[in-house]
């Protein structure tokens, strides 16, 4: 083990915190050792958020009582919370883009010389912490355009520039590339060897194994397990979390029907020097699940905006069920007989000031059963939103709530749950499990399954490479905007797709 | 805890919470100003109360008065939970009733084409107005706050100069800077016969109950709203955020035209100069929509109350030595608190989102689909 002992840093005890009738914290006790790295495990809305929200005085409590070195601490607010020393990567990064990495780092807590931003100062000490904690970054670019890891490392870095002593992670990993989680995880062992202690909630149980000392399970609220981690297996951990065991379901063998989706030669100039998209041709049959298999940032995004008509192309052909979509608007798309899940639930997915049972219609609320020539059929809105919250387990208070009190795995829930029961013939689902709980994850991925065995077209794009493997009928590999391989089910190995994901192995045909 | 208990059992009335605390506070400052006046604020308000809604003839002077406030509340309701925060209403106002006592009087034809002829006309000529700056925002970007405050000046002046130079009234008192009146036949009768509340209040209700239901039982309103919330969410979903965009601004235009028609038909039956503005209507109703979170019945509500805040600070004016513009310091006051949220607000709105993870953009701004228009 590293040099950490087990002198309690900080106790939470008896954490209770409800939202109108919901008991998200149900008596909850957390304690933190100095050096170690805690993991907080448990299904969507057990409450994790919430009591790391706690921690951050970004919520208060009903009742209990926090202890930092022994003293009891009230954490009013963030500012209270970074002045004792606990900082958060938030989830959603909250950089400047138009500014710099050390601007961003220093804002707030400026160093000053006389009366003025003593920036030649404040680069310094970026690159100071910079070096010692092996984060590389370049203090004087620009955030704009940066990979999401790199914002995630001067996210903390800036926790450290606060001089944090716990640094809370809340689902870090969720957006990052393979490459990029294992630096995080590097990192974090680092942090902890140098003496910070580090919560991190997550739903991968891989990462729990790999990188924390202790982990900590949650269901509805309450902590139902907190145990050394070189004590338990992820069988066991999945099995505290999910209250059962999980069942791979068999994916029965279909031969593809006709085309559904078919794209032939797609250009996507962009403004840079490389185009986006560079003739992309691929298709989609009924009775398929397709996978897309690439590094985040290769053009698969782009690839499906475009399909939906949110981005326009320059060349190519885009048909769906032999109508042609290419730069149709996206009414028209989606009326053509296309849903999608897009990649982020908040940005594109919801709307956080919307009724769950609005989020509920988006994309389809033109439909006959939603509306009759123009009037909304409220009652069968209503118990549509009702059906689907109920089937997907979404855990919701009622329809009525805002979307964006749901905890993030059940907005993510919802969103699946909406473009999936939509009887269309193309679905494209972007990374549909991101932020899930693996016993969700397991019913989405049947769900999806079944779908395809319905006769339905589907497009998956996801960054999890076990997700492509394990549903798809048919892989493309996207590299630099090209497709740089196809292949068969079985008919590839995960080290194969690994090369061509980062092109190390080229097509020869393009 | 018994203090949890009664929160979670008064949670429905959350959204009363920000207009109640509003009030209450303006209520409170007001009286630190009576009482450096010298007098009792108990007393004052309670003769504002009387003044307001005490009698039969006050509480009809009062609705009387909130009938515009009403309908440009609605106006500014529309465009504004869009997130289209224009501030034309009181412009859009005074082309639909300049147009409408015109056209009810110098149209050929019958009356009831005069009538009929002039309302149309006026409806649209609000409207087209409100488009002129949906135009600027759509092709030079130009912010709503700023051309619609603009076009409020521009619209009074506009109003003037044909009044003055063309249908000036020369049969009056000629210092007035009227139009003729239109004839009796075609005002808004009044629903006591000895009373000034005419049927424009009726159709003010009515107009409550139509904005209710557009926006919360059709299409439209289901699209405008999500507009308001986010953008993205309704390009994915197939909304056309331009579509919408017009849409609005343009339909509020119509609604502010209509309380200028009623003002023509029911109150004045001309178009007197200034006469909108120095009451400023328009701005009372923009209030009435911000303090009830743009929901169309508590609007209603809360221009009543406004209105009489009014009335009372008229009553009290007329009976004690506390002047007049106890109202308006007041009134002002209740801007000031709500405004105090709407600048909260504002200010998150600002924080930045983060990019989706592929997209070029960043940084974009959640709540302010104009770009960067200040408030
Ligand atoms: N602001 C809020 N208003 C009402 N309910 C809320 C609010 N925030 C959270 N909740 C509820 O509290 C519960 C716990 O939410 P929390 O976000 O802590 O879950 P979580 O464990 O982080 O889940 P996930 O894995 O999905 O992120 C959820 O049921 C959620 O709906
Ligand atoms: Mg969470």
């Amino acid at each position: 083990m590293r040099n950490q002992s087990d002198d309690v840093l900080l106790r939470m005890d008896g954490i209770v915190k409800c939202y109108g009738d919901l008991v998200a914290n149900d008596n909850v006790d957390l304690h933190l050792n100095a050096g170690e790295i805690l993991a907080v495990i448990g299904e969507n809305g057990a409450g994790k958020t919430t009591l790391m929200k706690i921690l951050y005085g970004l919520e208060q409590p009903e009742s209990g009582t926090i202890w930092l070195k022994g003293e009891k601490i009230r954490v009013r607010d963030t500012a209270h919370a970074i002045a004792n020393g606990i900082g958060m990567v938030q989830q959603h990064f909250m950089l400047f883009d138009p500014f710099t990495v050390t601007e961003n780092i220093v804002y707030g807590k400026e160093p000053r010389r006389g009366l003025f931003f003593d920036i030649d100062g404040a680069n310094r000490m970026v690159s100071d912490l910079s070096e010692r904690y092996e984060l590389p970054v370049n203090p004087v670019a620009r955030i704009k355009g940066m990979p999401v890891g790199l914002r995630q490392r001067v996210e903390i870095l800036k926790v450290l520039y606060q001089n944090a002593e716990i640094i809370i992670f809340d689902e870090p990993t969720a957006v990052l590339t393979p490459q990029e989680v294992n630096e995080l995880l590097k990192t974090m062992r680092q942090l902890a060897s140098n003496g910070k202690s580090i919560i991190i909630v997550t739903h991968k149980l891989n990462e729990v194994m790999g990188v924390a000392d202790r982990v900590m399970v949650m269901r509805n609220g309450k902590l139902i397990a907190d145990l050394p981690v070189r004590d338990t297996s992820i069988e066991e951990l999945s099995f505290m979390m999910v209250g059962r065991r999980l069942i791979e379901s068999a994916i029965p063998e279909i031969p593809p029907g006709k085309k559904v989706l078919e794209i032939e030669n797609l250009c996507l100039n962009g403004t840079g020097s490389v185009p986006i998209l560079d003739r992309v041709s691929l298709h989609v049959a009924a009775n398929e699940i397709v996978g897309i298999a690439g590094v985040s940032g290769n053009g698969q995004f782009e690839l499906v905006q475009t399909i939906l008509g949110l981005i326009e192309a320059d060349s190519g052909k885009i048909q769906v069920g032999g109508q042609d979509i290419f730069n149709h608007p996206v009414r028209s798309v989606r009326d053509s007989g296309v849903a999608m899940i897009p990649e982020d639930r908040f940005i594109w997915g919801s709307a956080a000031q919307a009724m769950v049972v609005e989020t509920a219609i988006m994309g389809h609320y033109r439909k006959q059963e939603f509306s009759k020539k123009n009037f909304l059929q409220i009652k069968k809105i209503r118990s549509f939103a009702s059906k689907i919250v109920k089937e997907f387990n979404v855990k919701a208070d009622s329809i009525l709530q805002k979307t964006g009190s749901l905890s993030g795995g059940n907005a993510q829930k919802l969103i699946v749950a909406r473009e999936m029961t939509q009887q269309t013939p193309l679905l494209v689902a972007c990374e549909p499990t991101r932020g899930i709980d693996i016993g969700a994850i397991n019913f989405i991925h049947d769900r999806l399954i079944e779908k395809r065995s319905e006769g339905a077209a589907v497009l998956l794009v996801s960054s999890e490479l076990s997700e492509i493997l394990k549903l798809s009928d048919r892989i493309y590999v996207i590299y630099n905007g090209r497709i740089n391989g196809e292949f068969l089910r079985g008919k590839v190995n995960e080290e194969e797709l690994g090369l061509r994901m980062v092109g190390s192995i080229k097509n020869e045909l393009q | 805890m018994n203090f949890n208990k009664l929160k979670k059992n008064l949670h429905f009335l959350t959204p009363l919470g920000q207009p109640v605390l509003a009030i209450g506070l303006a209520l409170i400052v007001g009286a630190a100003v009576i009482i450096a006046t010298g007098e009792s604020p108990l007393k004052i308000y309670g003769i504002m109360l009387k003044g307001a809604f005490g009698s039969k003839y006050y509480l009809l002077t009062t609705l009387t008065r909130a009938t515009p406030i009403i309908i440009t509340g609605l106006g500014a309701a529309i465009c504004w939970s869009s997130n289209y925060m224009g501030i034309g209403g009181e412009g859009q106002m005074i082309m639909g009733g300049f147009v409408c006592a015109v056209a009810c009087v110098h149209l050929p034809g019958p009356l009831w084409f005069k009538l009929i002829a002039g309302v149309i006309l006026a409806l649209a000529a609000g409207g087209a107005y409100s488009l002129l700056s949906a135009w600027l925002l759509d092709k030079f970007k130009m912010s709503l706050a700023i051309s619609t405050l603009m076009l409020n000046y521009a619209g009074a002046y506009i109003a003037m100069h044909f009044v003055q130079n063309v249908f000036l009234d020369k049969s009056g008192d000629a210092k007035l800077v009227q139009t003729q009146m239109i004839d009796e036949a075609i005002q808004l009768p009044r629903i006591l016969s000895d009373q000034k509340l005419h049927w424009g209040f009726g159709i003010a209700v009515l107009a409550v109950a139509a904005t209710w239901f557009l926006m919360n039982r059709t299409v439209f309103g289901y699209e405008a709203r999500m507009s308001g919330y986010n953008i993205d969410f309704c390009n994915y979903g197939g909304i056309s955020s331009r579509k919408i965009m017009y849409s609005v601004l343009i339909l509020s235009g119509v609604i502010c035209g209509l309380a200028g028609v009623i003002e023509v038909l029911g109150v004045n039956y001309r178009y007197v100069h200034n006469t909108y503005v120095s009451a400023s209507y328009a701005w009372i109703g923009l209030n009435a929509a911000l303090i009830s979170g743009y929901n169309p019945i508590g609007i209603l509500l809360t221009s009543i109350i406004l209105a009489g805040i009014s009335t009372g600070g008229a009553a009290i004016a007329r009976s004690t030595s506390v002047p007049l513009e106890i109202s308006s310091i007041i009134q002002g006051c209740i801007t000031l608190f709500i405004s105090a949220r709407i600048v909260i607000r504002f200010r998150r709105g600002k924080k930045p989102v983060p990019a989706p993870l592929n997209g070029g953009s960043a940084g974009r701004i959640v709540s302010d689909p104009e770009g960067g228009a200040a408030v």
